[in-house]
């Protein structure tokens, strides 16, 4: 045992197969060390074997590394590991305890390379050894005039299924909507989404941006193949051709209290309602959605449709309290208190954040786009000022200067930091913000709020440059000295970014909070620093999108399940 | 960034996708209805049916039901594997730019236009189209290519405000194989400054410029337009100040190194921290060390990196592995294959031809071949193969001796040193001795003709046995000797020692630390002394390594494993045994006679300067006007070679100068600004802080009175003009080390043509001389700044070291 024990101190693990991994396994592999080399293609030899020749000595690259290849395959001391990639990597004892995960190839050992399977196979994607030039087979000795030459077949997750955060299977769903199967689309949507017509619309959906159609021309409308499905159900439900379905009988004992009726806490309920469990929602606002509700305008998210879908979670058996925040009169702490065996907290970002201008506290006129969007959202369509000026670039700047606009205000202008390039908001809401008449102007920032009487009357501002990237990859965006400028304006909308607002917590709740006063969790499970509450949804990552607050849900209510089973 | 994968060839035509329907722009006025109105039944069928073109594997059984062997299992599940390590080396590489970003270059839009890795596999014998260099428009064979260099590379815009090193390089490469395949092709190489990185590279540019005729313009390349009847390609650029269009068949572009895909989620399982473009982070004085401990970096994914820098890396970061886990090494295992059962006889004898290695020896016929050896009566089977050396083409030939029950293979053309074992290991499976195998090398020989080559293998065919290519066990002496207590060889040396063995370090002057104990400052380490004397510290405190200063190597005998070396330490002899030889002698600063250097007191050098800009009396502050004259003793007929740390010294004291004084005039004079990777960053900080680079044609003169005056040919508007100078900075180049002859005829190894060591492959073998138990590293190697010193010495230390190890199992 010792002897073992002093032998896995001696292995070494590499991870990439090209040159550099092959001449570091044969060098420690000579030395006495036993070697792990890991590749996440199925075949070793990394661009190297893609080359024609090796500068400066000029000789062909393939009879270069070829000799490495077998030197690797023949040595004792060298495991290669291909078609796998670094999935744990934990510290113990001075060593490392390492979990990998190994792609099935799907043709094993007993291949003789004879080559048959190619001759039949219908698929034929790129070749992507030799770079698309030409179509290799679905099955084939991929990239492998290499060791190990076998022959393998790729049949991984499909990449928009791979992209999107709660993996919905969506060459199946639309496999089916392609055949009119509709409603069986929809339940394949409904296994991972269950806010399907919500989604259908503001999702930004990353799956498209990753679609491969979108290498030939465009890619796969999915979203709005999604809303269509969603849609067509909600309509035959209204003519009463389709019925709820009975809702799952409550077969668990304990009882679960969710904070905040948003996208997460909503996944939270349907996922654990699902599993039979007794769910509850604590809603502060009058209406449920949260952000969807409070922060998305009506024409881009009509409230029929939140409220249709909503009410398809209460029919699972979800009890939501509208009107109910959690606060002095009713703490987390009386949520267990009333039985409650786990809590949920998705309050979502509601507070939005100071711009750190002179003059922004101080006028009538300046209005933060959390407040304008929730005020016209619940109702209050009162023409709210005659120049608009919105400061931001994300989705609420565009949501708050459209709004403004529908609300008659005479001119509505956006002023962003950066350049259209880094804009974070959905690049067709921009351009339809742009149709509408909503003018934008780039690299340009508020210095100081100007007002008179105790009225906003505009803005200064200066020219930004765009400078290096910092840290996060983005280009910093740089004041240009002596390019101030005036813009008048008789309401300002700053829609920076947001933050939870945790006011609603009573002293010594006991929970990390981390500087963004977001709530810091393990991100595996979800689970706060005290046990059986967990958070997710904007209220752990600050502003973020509606699917990503889905995945949370799915993630939290997973791991409230096997909590209370333990 | 490769191509996508997965897609299938569409059987439906390239459809744009399905509009739906929008509320109009008078309709949303002053309401809240809903925008976007969602598809109708029939356009989401259509739009659906976009995706079913678009697959991988659907698992339609067809290749199950082909398979004789029943080798297929649709369901395989995924594998978990659990492994217990004690170091972790990453070296995933890196990823192409995607040349799809730059769609102003034609890239995506045009047939013609392609990256330089698909010129890579359209060359390649095992490429598409069998290394018949042709445009993907129409398989014409082109007679005008363009090389677009620095699409993804130097670039603020896209994130890549970096060099990518082996661009220029490769460039050359292609364009110079380009030619050799179509005989008249005229290659232009659009450029910004040139930048052959690595050993004998500006040669190699030179030769390419001078004697091969490829063309090489520096220009910005503006957009590429196609014509429309012959699919050639219309250039726009802007060189010299003017605008300009040339047509050209076939445009490959260059692109760059980029980190790769996956480097975030390595860094986030492992908590190596990443550069600010992804890359892994290291040091100078620590290329091969992550941010966490026990996790070594090699290859790309620490920056861009070519063939020969990733080898030495990989072999470095073994070394450091080697070193941190020494106590813990397993059993020596041999590297070589089993013996077989000796065979006799010369009258079985196999010969097999390699397909590619005759593709690639353009000038051999393989049927002058055939005949020949259908005449000789001791062959009795012959045959092509493809890729003979790899795991597809072994089975035929073991298959083959089995069959015809040959006794002895021949295998041409191939590499004798390194395919060797490999064919004795293969051939010793199907019961050949490993004396009966032999290979025809033409690699020596430079081209080789029918008559040379019949010449050869008649030789291989008749020749006695060959020697068994093991080396025998024998004593091993596990001592190293490191000639040279620089930063090289103090790394070699500690290296050494970590490892559990002796080490001897022979430095000639009275302190270790050698050229680095001039630098006072560094652009990417705040405190390089304090590195250097720390790192002198470790060696004078390590008790394995004894130091021997004032000293000096005068003989050496034996072979590898058992040399005895006398060196003369402080006048008195002394003889040393030893198993291995490191030369780390460094190389000199070149000393200027130009310019009026050492006559007039204003003409100094990068490193006077330097020393006058740490000094608290710098009285550089009060000059108006500082040039800085690049490649003194670099690039010249006499030393042709780039010296590599000009330019960043010249940008590092240049910031430096701006920083306490940005009133003073900083002029770069150069011919090229050579900062590879992430040096660029300062490049781009010294534009921005208003140093002056002046491109030079031709060499500049410079002339006293009040001010020094430096006249010379601005290299983009084509005058003459005259600067006028308070101070004139000599950017000395790096010499080899004065006594190298000395060393080299000492060693029996042998020189370069500049004078520098000559290892024993340029590109595979980058620290080892074909001499066995001789290693070399730093600048006696050639010129390299602090971290590939480092890198290289560490990669010599591993190489050493694979001789020690042999001494402890004996």
């Amino acid at each position: 045992m010792t002897e073992k024990s002093k032998n896995e101190g001696g292995n070494v693990l590499i991870v990439g197969g090209g040159i550099a991994g092959i001449e570091a396994a044969l060098d420690l592999a000579q030395a006495g060390f036993q070697v792990f080399l890991l590749d996440k293609s199925p075949a070793v030899g990394g661009t190297m074997a893609q080359l024609d020749r090796v500068f400066p000595n000029q000789g062909p690259a393939l009879c270069q590394i070829s000799a490495k290849l077998d030197a690797i395959s023949r040595h004792p001391n060298i495991r290669i590991i291909t078609n796998a990639n670094l999935e744990r990597v934990k510290r113990v004892n001075g060593g490392f305890e390492i979990t990998v995960r190994k792609e099935p190839l799907r043709v094993n050992e007993k291949c003789d390379g004879c080559a048959a399977c190619v001759a039949v196979c219908p698929i034929k994607p790129y070749d992507t050894y030799n770079e698309g030039l030409m179509l290799r087979t679905a099955i084939d000795i991929q990239n492998s005039r290499y060791y190990p030459a076998l022959y393998n077949i790729e049949k991984e997750t499909p990449i928009c299924q791979e992209t999107c955060p709660v993996h919905i299977d969506i060459r199946r769903y639309v496999g089916l909507i392609a055949e009119g199967r509709f409603d069986q689309a929809l339940a394949v949507i409904r296994e991972r989404n269950p806010l399907p017509a919500i989604c259908g619309r503001v999702c930004n959906h990353p799956c498209e941006s990753a679609c491969n159609r979108g290498a030939q021309d465009e890619p796969i409308a999915i979203d709005a193949l999604k809303r269509f499905v969603a849609d067509y159900e909600l309509k035959l439900r209204k003519e009463g051709k389709v019925p709820y379905s009975k809702a799952p009988r409550k077969t668990k004992k304990a009882r679960v209290a969710i904070v905040g009726a948003g996208p997460a806490g909503l996944t939270v309920g349907y996922d654990l309602a699902l599993r039979g469990y007794e769910a509850t929602i604590f809603e502060a606002a009058p209406v449920p959605g949260g952000m969807l509700y409070l922060g998305i305008p009506e024409y881009r998210l009509p409230r029929d449709i939140i409220e249709a879908e909503v009410d398809y979670i209460k029919n699972l058996g979800v009890e939501i309290r509208l009107s109910t925040p959690i606060g002095p009169d009713l703490t987390i702490d009386d949520l267990f208190k009333q039985g409650h065996k786990a809590v949920f907290i998705g309050i979502g970002a509601h507070r939005g954040l100071k711009l750190k201008v002179p003059g922004e506290d101080d006028f009538e006129g300046f209005l933060d786009c959390i407040v304008f969007l929730r005020r016209v959202n619940l109702g209050d369509t009162t023409k709210p000022g005659r120049k608009v000026v919105v400061i931001g670039g994300g989705n609420s700047a565009i949501d708050s200067a459209r709004t403004a606009l529908r609300l008659g205000c005479e001119e509505v202008s956006i002023l962003y930091r950066r350049s259209r390039r880094e804009m974070p908001a959905n690049p067709w809401e921009i351009e339809e913000a742009e149709r509408e008449g909503v003018k934008i102007h780039y690299l340009a920032a508020p210095v100081k709020i100007l007002g008179q009487n105790g009225k906003v009357t505009g803005m200064l501002c200066t020219k930004m440059v765009l400078g290096k990237l910092d840290a996060s990859g983005r280009r910093t965006p740089i004041p240009i000295e002596g390019s101030e400028f005036e813009v008048e304006a008789d309401l300002i909308i700053p829609a920076i970014s947001q933050e939870p607002d945790i006011s609603f917590l009573h002293e010594g709740h006991g929970l990390e909070i981390s500087k963004w006063n977001s709530f810091i969790i393990d991100e595996r499970t979800m689970a706060t620093n005290r046990p059986g509450i967990f958070a997710g949804g904007d209220a752990v990552t600050g502003p973020s999108t509606v699917i990503e607050a889905i995945a949370a849900g799915h993630r939290a209510a997973d791991s409230i399940d096997k909590f209370l089973k333990d | 960034m490769k191509k996508k994968k997965f897609i299938a060839s569409f059987s439906d035509i390239p459809t744009r996708r399905q509009k739906m329907p929008h509320l109009s722009l008078e309709e949303r006025r002053l309401n809240f209805r809903e925008v976007e109105l969602g598809f109708t039944e029939e356009l989401a069928i259509a739009e659906a049916r976009r995706c079913l073109s678009c697959r991988r594997c659907i698992g339609c059984g067809l290749c199950l039901a082909e398979c004789d062997q029943k080798a297929i299992v649709y369901d395989e599940a995924p594998e978990t594997i659990k492994l217990a390590v004690g170091a972790i080396i990453l070296a995933p590489g890196f990823d192409e730019f995607d040349a799809n970003r730059k769609r102003d270059l034609g890239y995506g839009k045009y047939f013609n236009v392609i990256t330089s890795i698909e010129l890579e596999r359209t060359m390649s014998p095992t490429g598409p189209y069998g290394g018949i260099v042709m445009r993907p428009y129409d398989g014409e064979v082109p007679s005008r290519i363009a090389f677009v260099q620095c699409v993804g590379s130097r670039e603020e815009g896209i994130g890549a405000n970096y060099c990518s090193n082996v661009c220029c390089m490769h460039a050359l490469k292609q364009a110079i194989s380009a030619q050799e395949r179509i005989p008249g092709l005229r290659v232009k190489v659009f450029h910004r400054d040139i930048r052959p990185y690595g050993k004998g590279s500006d040669a190699y540019y030179l030769r390419a410029k001078d004697e091969l005729g490829i063309e090489f313009v520096r220009a910005e390349v503006a957009g590429a337009e196609q014509d429309e009847a012959t699919g050639n390609i219309q250039l726009k650029y802007r060189a010299n100040g003017q605008e300009a269009r040339e047509e050209f068949d076939l445009v490959v572009l260059s692109v760059g190194l980029q980190a790769p895909r996956d480097a975030r989620a390595i860094s986030r399982r492992t908590r190596v921290r990443l550069n600010k473009y992804s890359f892994c982070s290291t040091g100078p004085f620590s290329p091969l060390a992550s941010t966490e401990g026990g996790v070594f970096v090699a290859g790309a994914f620490s920056g861009p990196k070519g063939i020969c820098q990733s080898i030495v890396q990989a072999s470095g970061a073994a070394s450091k592995v080697a070193g941190l886990l020494s106590e813990k090494r397993g059993e020596i295992a041999s590297r070589e294959g089993g013996g077989g059962a000796p065979g006799e006889g010369k009258e079985g004898v196999g010969v097999f031809l390699c397909q590619y290695g005759l593709e690639t020896n353009g000038g051999l016929k393989a049927n002058e071949l055939k005949g020949f050896l259908s005449s000789l009566a001791q062959v009795k089977y012959w045959g092509e193969a493809l890729f003979c050396c790899l795991k597809l083409g072994k089975e035929g030939i073991q298959r083959a001796v089995r069959q015809e029950g040959l006794t002895r293979v021949v295998v041409l053309p191939c590499y004798r040193k390194t395919h060797l074992p490999l064919f004795q290991a293969m051939l010793s499976e199907a019961g050949l001795a490993s004396g009966q195998v032999e290979i025809v090398d033409f690699s020596g020989d430079g081209r080789v003709d029918g008559q040379k080559a019949l010449r050869l293998l008649e030789e291989a065919i008749v020749r006695e046995k060959t020697p068994p290519s093991g080396r025998e066990a024998k004593e091993v002496t596990p001592v190293a000797l490191v000639l040279g207590g620089g930063i090289s060889g103090m790394t070699a040396a500690l290296d050494i020692a970590a490892q559990g063995f002796n080490v001897h370090l022979v430095e000639k002057a009275e302190e270790l630390g050698g050229n680095l104990r001039k630098i006072r400052y560094s652009l990417f380490e705040e405190n390089p002394q304090g590195r250097v004397n720390a790192l002198m510290a470790a060696v004078e405190g390590n008790e394995r390594i004894s130091v021997h200063k004032n000293s000096t190597f005068s003989r050496i005998e034996g072979e590898v494993g058992a040399f005895r070396s006398l060196i003369s330490i402080d006048g008195k002899e002394e003889t040393i045994e030893h198993g291995v030889l490191i030369l780390a002698t460094g190389g000199a600063e070149y000393r200027p006679t130009e310019y009026l250097y050492g006559e007039d007191e204003r003409v100094i050098t990068q490193r006077e300067l330097e020393e006058r800009l740490i000094s608290p009396q710098s009285s550089v502050s009060s000059l108006q006007s500082i040039v800085m004259i690049q490649c003194i003793g670099s690039r010249n007929k006499e030393h042709p070679y780039c010296s590599r740390i000009c330019c960043p010294r010249a940008i590092k004291n240049a910031l430096k100068i701006k920083e306490s004084s940005p009133e003073t005039s900083v002029y770069i004079l150069h011919r090229d600004i050579r900062v590879y990777d992430f040096c660029e960053d300062f490049y781009s900080e010294a534009l921005e802080r208003g140093v002056q680079f002046i491109r030079m044609e031709g060499d500049p003169s410079v002339k006293d009175g009040e001010k020094l005056t430096v006249s010379l040919v601005d290299g983009i508007i084509r005058e003459k003009i005259d600067l006028h100078a308070d101070l004139v900075v000599l950017s000395a180049g790096v010499v080899p080390g004065p006594n190298n002859p000395e060393i080299a005829e000492l060693l029996g190894i042998p020189l370069d043509d500049y004078g520098f060591f000559q290892e024993a492959d340029s590109s595979l073998r980058p620290v080892e001389f074909e001499r066995e138990g001789f290693f070399l590293c730093g600048l006696a190697h050639s010129p390299m700044p602090v971290d590939e010193c480092v890198a290289q010495a560490s990669a010599a230390a591993g190489k050493a070291c694979l001789v020690l190890v042999q001494g402890r199992s004996v």
